[in-house]
Formats: structure tokens, sequence, C-alpha cells
């Protein structure tokens, strides 16, 4: 039996459109597991990155209820969202949004200073020891105008990683990638799942999407269908593109 | 129409920059409007006055009327002499407002409506002119309105004429005010009173019977007017009448209508001058904003400009939109400044009637002030033409890829970040990575700390009492002094004083009016004459050596080490001069010897004031109190005070709260617009931030501190600026009234304290204006 770490209730999230309300979320109701490696799915304009967003509390939900690990966050204040989203929360975007001005390095240890869980010391070893794990290392002096795509994607997963977050959230980490970066950063993100990391990605891309444990369906702002998988082997990928690939025809994807 | 259309776009989408340039050329208008307005109506107003109520080219004060119709005769006979006409008046030396007795100066009183002295009354709450002046009655007096911040005199209060030798004072009743357009002001000793025609005459007769004239006396004035004729310039002309006639042998003092026009407005006039630089500090901070403005701006609005570029704009339509909005803003500012500068010089001219004694006229001289923000006006259109060259950098194929975001590249100044300090750390580096933007918050900050830097300097000169300000005046330094005819009094003072305070040294001083070089002009005499302020040069050792001012040395034609001769009652002897002194008094109109030196002219054993110094100079109040008690009315106390201090020192007090609330306007504005585009360049890094888990007041804190460290270093500079320049800015506005050097110097607190203010509302205000971060959410990260 599985724990759900993460529960959304009846999730709405509303926006104003030219006096009329757009329903992008329609009363979401899902939960998200301990060690699943989760990945949302569905046409464009979905919703798939405003339910991440509502799950994540990055964005406020219009109604509905969000629970980490038994704890309501959807409504938390300002102050307390910061300690859930530096203490537990790591996020990589679909860009690699590192802090233009800082090296990559320290784009990775300004989030552990943050938190002051760890002595200075130890921040700094992690942050090196998670640059090498995502073979970033020899840019870690570098700023994010002078690394590549994927090295500053790379970079922007070990700065999620930093804190050893509760959840990992993912937006897209692989749509402003080239072939090669793709498959490091998807490869990286099996790897630390495998380790443990609980992740929530949100894809378009069946190559990404047949790395979840747990795939999930959104169409018209709600989950309507969701498949599990076992966990990946690179041997089997095609088999389970394909899978994937019939699992979404089905939803007339 | 194309202009139109684009231009109210630009103008909507910026507003913020459009209001705070039009609020800084706001308040640069209504100051520098008010200051140049009261500027030109007090001298005009006072040229006009002083000729109004009689007062000629050069005007002698003669010690009683004997000889006058010979010496009016020997003046009309000069060529250059239009005509010469006598005003009789009564001088007293004692007098009492209030039962309070005057400290420095003497009373002069005239005949009410003795034909062309027709002076103007006050109404009542003295915001106008009488239209027609009655006469007071017996027992009444006109005075200036200088007596009310003198003497918190009213309506209805007492003056009191001692005359020597009366038991009972004679006592007048205060009428009203009127406006006296030679020695109206608090600032000057001597002050006028008019009194009913009976009274005169009354008064004459009892000085005339009184045992001796030393308190009150019968005198006149002579008003000297230049033919149109002549040629010489009024200092020739003044130098022709010492020269021709027995002027200089009759009159207590002799000054031009230029000098007289000066001593009245030497308080506007140093105040405008003070004013119109910090005008002038504020107009270059108002450029460096617009300037930051119009980079951030064309930063912004890149991708927009490559657009109407693709579209068929030209390069030289873009920059005209941009300077028209410019402009726009510029004028917004300048046309209400104009009207509010009305009002200002109109409160402002209502609010110092009693320390000017006059009343300026408030209206704006239409083109003086057109001209004044003509100049402006075109330099700041140069300006923003200049600063707006980079449109023509602008491709439409670069805008369309993107435009011109930052790029950070590696920088050799570059600090670590720190897990402890990580705020001011991640300032530091965000300070360090864009320099350029804050470069314009730096200059701010460097050019008002300069200001209050020189305006504190000027402030610590004074001292907090006016000290400093009246030693520049005082021809020699001393705490307390007194002066008395009689010796065995005057030894027993001298006993008193040494047995109640701990004296420093003491010497004998008076001052006469002599002669120099066939200038006249008060002469300062002192037995010890190190105690004279010398400023090149050496002092006047022995007796056949003088010391000059830098203005008597100009008129004079002379410098140090030159043979002058020097004439005192017909006595003329040759010295030379030793060295450049200073002193203020009479606008530096006078001369210095030893008392060894001017023994050669007075042989006779002359009575001289006892000047002490004090090894506590806290002990003058005690003293003082001490002389009162025992010797009032018998011996002449010198306090070293001036009846004009109190209102200088207001007035300094005022521009000082004036400078600060500017100031701090100015670094609001300033800030909310370099910040506002800062905030809008760093969005998305904000936004990283705050889904890393920093919370909006770290990120807050951290904008500020970046302002607040740019301004740190502001100020620094500033300092260093003011230290370099104060000195010699100062004394270039001080000349005027007679103050050749000016020497400051500040603690190293004093120092702190005008980079602590700066630096700690730039804090205040960044923080202040990077409240919008509470309003960026991660969210902006996302790409749907």
């Amino acid at each position: 039996m599985k724990t759900a770490v993460m529960k959304a209730q009846d999730v709405c999230k509303s926006f104003a459109n030219n006096g009329g309300q757009n329903h992008v979320l329609d009363m979401v109701n899902l939960e998200i597991y301990d060690g699943d490696f989760t990945v949302i799915m569905g046409s464009s304009g979905a919703g798939k990155s405003t339910l991440l967003y509502a799950l994540s509390g990055m964005d406020k939900p219009t109604s509905g209820s969000v629970c980490y690990k038994e704890r309501e966050i959807s409504h938390l204040k300002e102050q307390k969202m910061a300690q859930l989203r530096a203490k537990e929360f790591g996020f990589v975007f679909q860009q690699a949004h590192l802090v233009s001005n800082l090296t990559l390095f320290e784009n990775v240890a300004v989030t552990g200073y943050l938190t002051k869980t760890r002595t200075q010391k130890e921040v700094r070893s992690r942050a090196q020891e998670l640059l090498s794990q995502m073979h970033v290392e020899k840019a870690a002096d570098r700023l994010p105008s002078q690394v590549s795509g994927g090295e500053a994607q790379r970079a922007a997963i070990a700065r999620a990683m930093m804190n050893e977050p509760g959840m990992l959230f993912a937006d897209e980490p692989t749509g402003a990638l080239n072939k090669r970066n793709t498959q490091e950063v998807l490869d990286l993100l099996t790897k630390i799942n495998e380790d443990g990391q609980n992740i929530l990605m949100v894809t378009h891309d069946i190559k990404a999407a047949i790395r979840a444990t747990r795939l999930l369906y959104l169409e018209d702002g709600r989950v309507v269908d969701e498949m599990s998988l076992p966990a990946y082997e690179k041997e089997e990928a095609r088999r389970r593109e394909k899978q994937v690939e019939a699992w979404l025809s089905s939803m007339e994807w | 129409m194309k202009y139109f259309t684009l231009l109210k776009a630009n103008i909507k989408s910026q507003k913020g920059s459009f209001i705070g340039i039009s609020l800084l050329m706001f308040i640069i208008t209504v100051s520098l409007l008010a200051v140049l307005t009261i500027w030109k109506n007090a001298n005009d107003y006072e040229e006009e006055q002083l000729l109004r109520t009689g007062y000629g080219d050069i005007t002698s004060w003669i010690g009683g009327k004997d000889n006058i119709e010979d010496l009016r005769g020997q003046i009309e006979a000069l060529s250059d002499v239009w005509k010469v006409e006598v005003q009789d008046a009564i001088i007293i030396s004692r007098y009492y407002v209030n039962g309070q007795e005057n400290v420095t100066g003497t009373l002069q009183i005239f005949a009410f409506g003795q034909g062309r002295y027709d002076y103007h009354i006050f109404n009542e709450n003295l915001t106008g002119i009488e239209e027609s002046a009655e006469e007071p009655s017996e027992g009444e007096v006109y005075v200036s309105p200088a007596f009310c911040s003198l003497y918190d005199a009213q309506a209805g209060d007492e003056i009191a004429i001692q005359i020597e030798g009366e038991k009972d004072r004679a006592v007048y009743t205060i009428k009203g005010f009127f406006e006296d357009p030679a020695a109206g002001t608090a600032l000057m000793g001597i002050k006028s009173i008019l009194m009913n025609t009976v009274d005169i005459e009354k008064l004459s007769k009892r000085i005339e019977e009184a045992e001796s004239q030393a308190q009150a006396a019968e005198s006149c004035l002579l008003h000297i007017f230049q033919s149109e004729q002549s040629s010489l310039s009024m200092l020739e002309f003044q130098n022709l009448l010492g020269e021709k006639t027995q002027v200089n042998d009759y009159a207590s003092f002799t000054y031009s209508a230029q000098a007289i026009e000066g001593f009245m407005l030497i308080l506007q006039n140093i105040f405008a001058g003070f004013l119109l630089v910090f005008v002038v500090v504020l107009l270059v901070i108002t450029m460096v904003v617009i300037g930051h403005s119009i980079s951030s701006c064309i930063e912004q609005d890149y991708v927009n400009m490559g657009i109407l570029k693709a579209v068929g704009f030209t390069r030289a339509d873009l920059k005209r939109i941009q300077i028209l909005q410019y402009v726009l803003a510029v004028l917004v500012g300048m046309v209400p400044g104009s009207f509010l500068s009305g009002i200002v010089v109109r409160l402002i001219n209502r609010l110092t009637v009693t320390t000017t004694g006059l009343i300026i006229p408030a209206d704006g001289n239409l083109a003086m002030c057109m001209a004044a923000l003509g100049v402006i006006l075109c330099l700041l259109t140069v300006f923003i033409s200049l600063k707006t060259a980079g449109i023509g950098k602008i491709t439409p194929i670069r805008a369309i890829r993107g435009g011109a975001d930052d790029v950070y590249f590696s920088s050799r100044l570059t600090t670590r970040i720190y897990q402890r300090g990580l705020v001011l750390h991640l300032a530091l580096r965000q300070l360090l990575s864009g320099k350029k933007q804050y470069v314009s918050a730096c200059m701010v900050a460097a050019l008002l700390v300069f200001f209050i830097s020189l305006s504190v300097r000027i402030g610590v000169w004074m001292g907090p009492d006016g000290k400093g300000l009246m030693n520049v005046f005082s021809p020699v330094r001393f705490d307390i002094g007194f002066g008395c005819e009689d010796k065995e009094l005057e030894r027993e003072v001298d006993a008193l004083i040494a047995q109640n305070a701990q004296v420093a040294a003491w010497y004998e001083f008076k001052m006469e009016r002599a002669v120099i070089g066939n200038y006249e002009c008060p002469v300062n005499i002192a037995s010890a004459p190190e105690y004279f302020n010398v400023i090149k040069g050496r002092t006047c050792k022995y007796e056949n050596e003088v010391l000059v001012t830098e203005l008597v040395a100009d008129v004079i034609g002379a410098q140090t080490g030159d043979t002058v001769w020097v004439s005192y009652k017909g006595k003329e002897l040759e010295f030379i001069i030793s060295g450049i002194y200073q002193c203020a008094n009479d606008m530096g109109d006078n001369f210095a010897i030893s008392k060894e030196g001017w023994e050669r002219f007075e042989s006779e054993p002359v009575s001289f004031y006892h000047y002490y110094i004090l090894e506590d100079s806290s002990e003058v109040g005690e003293i003082a109190e001490l002389l009162n008690e025992k010797y009032k009315d018998r011996i002449d106390l010198d306090e070293n005070e001036w009846s004009g201090l109190e209102a200088i020192l207001s007035a300094m007090t005022a521009i000082e709260a004036f400078m600060y609330v500017i100031t701090a306007v100015f670094i609001l504005v300033a800030v909310y617009l370099t910040g506002s585009k800062v905030l809008y360049k760093e969005k998305r890094d904000l936004g990283i931030y705050k889904s890393l888990g920093f919370t909006a007041g770290k990120l807050r804190m951290s904008f500020a501190l970046r302002f607040c460290m740019m301004a740190v270093i502001g100020s620094a500079l500033g300092n260093v600026l003011s230290g370099l320049f104060t000195d010699s800015l100062v004394t270039a506005m001080l000349t005027m009234c007679g103050v050749s050097r000016f020497e400051s110097s500040l603690s190293p607190l004093q120092m702190l304290f005008s980079g602590v203010i700066v630096s700690g509302l730039f804090l205040v205000f960044a923080y202040l204006a990077a409240g919008k971060i509470k309003k960026v959410e991660p969210s902006i990260l996302i790409v749907e």
C-alpha cells in the first residue's frame, strides 16, 4: 500500500477572461504517492502546468485544497510558503531559470544557504557533489550565459535537489533542450527517482513520459485517466513507449 | 497624429517616470523662480525706496549741525555734484524697548513727513502699505518691523530714550511700523524711528540742555547726488568728496546707496546665492535621473522600437517622440511650478517682513523667469537629445531576436556568496553585476551629500550660537568687553572680571573712522594686534604698519608691502601694509592698526574698550550678569553679540529644513524611478528567488541594500567633493559681504552625519519602492 504525500481535493482554478471566467482546472482530485515518478500529460491547454503550480503552491487555486504530508498548503501565508518551498520542494522549469549573475555553483549553493540546515562548508560540499552527479562540475564557476542549455538545466536539477526536497516538481524540463541534452536530463531524473526522490513532472513528450511510474491524463481541467508502470529500464524503453502511445491514443491525444 | 498616438501610449506606459520627472521639475521651478524673484524684487525695490525716501548717491551721517551749510557749500561747489540735501536727525545711543536695553546699535530719529522724506507706513498686520499715513500724535512713534523680531515689540509698546544726566527717560508709544529702506533690517545695529515734529523739538531742547551729548545728540544726514554729467565711478566720486571737501572730518560714517543696499539685503543675497547653488545641484540630479530613465526606457522598449522601425518609423521619428515625451514631462512640472512660485514668494516675503523691514513686492518678473526657464528647457532638450542617441543602434532584426537583454559576463570584480549575511552578499553581487544601473543612484547621493555637507560645514563654521559668524564680523577675537570714560571705574571693573573669571588674555580696543589712500572707512585699533584675523602677510606689529581687508586693498589698489597714507582729523601719516586681514564689518570695508600706531594720531590718552578672552567662554553669561547688576548704565558692555544674529540663525535653520525635505523628495523620486526600472528588469530573477524559498521581505531588503551601498559610496564621494570645493564656493558667495576667507572642517562624526541621512533615506525609500516584489509570483516563470 503506497502512502500519499500530496492530496488535491476539488481543486479549481479560473482566470478572468474578457469579462468572463476561464475555468482551467475543474474539481481536480488526485493523490501523489511516495516514491513515485508521476507524470501529468494532456493536450495543449488542458491545464497541466496550472495543476503543477497549484499543487506546488507556486499559484493559489481558486477553490479546493492541496495537502502536502497531511498539511493544507494552498492557503499558507507568504513566510510559511517560502519555508516550504525552500525545505520541502524543488523546482525544475522548462527554461533553466538560473539567477543570471550567479555561477552554476552559486545557484546551487544559495538554496542551501537559505535554509541554514547545513553549515556553509556542508552546503558547498553538497553543491559540488550534486554538480558532479549532474556532470556539470567543470562548468561550476561559469555564469548561466556561458553554458549550454543542457548544462544549465542539469544545474537547475542540482539546485532543486540541494535541500533533499520531499517533492521535485518539473515543468517540461526538457522542453527547451536538444535530443542529447534531453536524454541526459531524463536519465538524471530517473536516477534520482530510483534513489527515492518523489517527482511530479508535466510533459507532452512521450520519451519523457515513459520514465514515469505513474501517468495521469488531464483533459479540460480534469484528471480523466491514469496508468501505472513498473520502474524504468533502458532495455524496455521501446516497449514502454508503445504502451504509453497506445494509452494516449485511447485518450485521443 | 502618428506622433500623438505613440506619445500618448509612451506616457501611459511610463507614467511613473513622467510623474517623477514632472515632480522634480516642479520643485526646481518653484525654488528657482522664488529665489530669483525675491532676489531681483528685493534689490530693485530697495534701490527704488532709497531714492524715493531721499537718500543720495552718497549719504554722510554728520554728528552735530555746526558748519553744515559751509560743508554743503563745499560739496555743491564740485562739478561732479548735482545737489546736496540735508535731513535733520537726532542720534540716540541708549534706548529701551519695553524696558529691554538695546545691545548693539544706535537710534536715529527723524521727523515724520518732512517733505520728500515720505515713508511708507505698514498696515496693522504688516501685509501692505497704508494709503494715507497718519502722523503720529505727540508721544507716539513709528518704528521698523525689525523691532518685532528684535524685541518682540507691538503697536502700543514703549520706547524709552535716555538723555545724559536726566533722571527720567523720554518715553514714547509705538503707534505702528514704517518701512525704512536704509536701516530697517533686523541685521543692522542702527535703527530709525519717526516722530511728531513737536516731540522732535521738545527732545532737541532737552538734548541742548543736557550736561553732555554722549547719549543723545543732534545730527543730520547729507544726501549727496552725483551729477548726470559726472563720469566718475561711485568709488571715485566718494574719494573725490574725501579729497576736495571736509566731509570725512565731519561725518561719523559715509555710505554709497549701493553699500546701504548691500547692508540691507545682505541676508537675502547670501541665501539667494546659497539656494541657487542648491537649485543647480538639483538640476544636475534631475539630469542624472532623466538620463537613467531614458536609457532604461530604450532597453525596455527595445522590441517595440525595433518593430516601429520595421514598419517604417525612422530613427529621427523615434527620437522626436522620446524628446517630446521628456520635454512634456519637464513642462508639466514647470507650468504649475511657475504659478506656485508666486504664492511661495508672497509667503516668504510675508514671513520675513520683520527681518528685512521691507514689504518686497511679490510680482514675478516675467522676462527674467521666462529667460531662466528657457535656458533650463534648452539645456534639458539638448541633454535628452544626446541621451536618446542610443535609438539609432536599434535594428528591427535585433529587436525581433529578443532585444537587448542583459547578458552577464564574468567580471574580475566579484565577491563570494556566504551563508552568513546571505541577503547582503546577494545585494553586493547584484550591485557588481549591474553597476551601470546604480551609477545614477550613486551620483544623486554624491551630489546631495555634497550639498548637505556644505551646509553642515557652514553650520559648524557658524556654531550653534552663531559665534563663528560673529568672529568673522568682529575685527578681533574676544568673549566680553566693556567701555567707560571713568578711569577709576575702569580699574574696578577690570578687577572684578579678573576675580570672577579665568582670563586668558585682555587688550584695549576701539573703532574710529579714518581715511586710507583717500578712502574713508572704519579703522579697528587694538593694543594686541596679534588678535586680528590675518590671512596673508603678518599683523601690524610696528607703529608704522597697518592691516587692510582684501576689499580695501582692492579699492585703494595696494598690496602687502606697499606704502599708504592714512589721515585722521587732518593729520596725514605714512604706513606700510603688513598684511591682509579678515573682518566682515561694514562688508569688509575697514582696516586695522595697532594702538601704538594709532598714538601717532592721538597722543593724548583716549578711552578704549577693554576686551577679554576667557579660558572658559561659557562664563560670559555669568560675568555679563554680574557687570550688568553692578554697573548698569555706568559702563557699555559688549558681549560680542549682534542683533541680527538670531535672524540669520533662524533663516539658516529654515533653509536647512527646506533642504532636508527637498533632499528626501529627490531621493524618493530618484529611487522610485531607478528602482522601478531595475525591478522590471529583474522580475524573472525575483521569481526564481521566490521559487527557491526567498521571502519578499528578504528580497526587498537585498534590493534596498544595493541602493544603500551605492548611497554610501556616493556619500563618501560627496564628502570628498565637499572637502575640496566647499571653502572656495562659500568664499565666493560670502565675498559680497566682506568675508574673503572661509575655512571649514568637519569631524569624522559630522562627515558621517550627511552620509548616514542620505544612505538611510536611500535604504528606506528603496525598501518601500521594492514593495512591488510582494506582487511578483514564481508563476511568472511558467511557460504555458
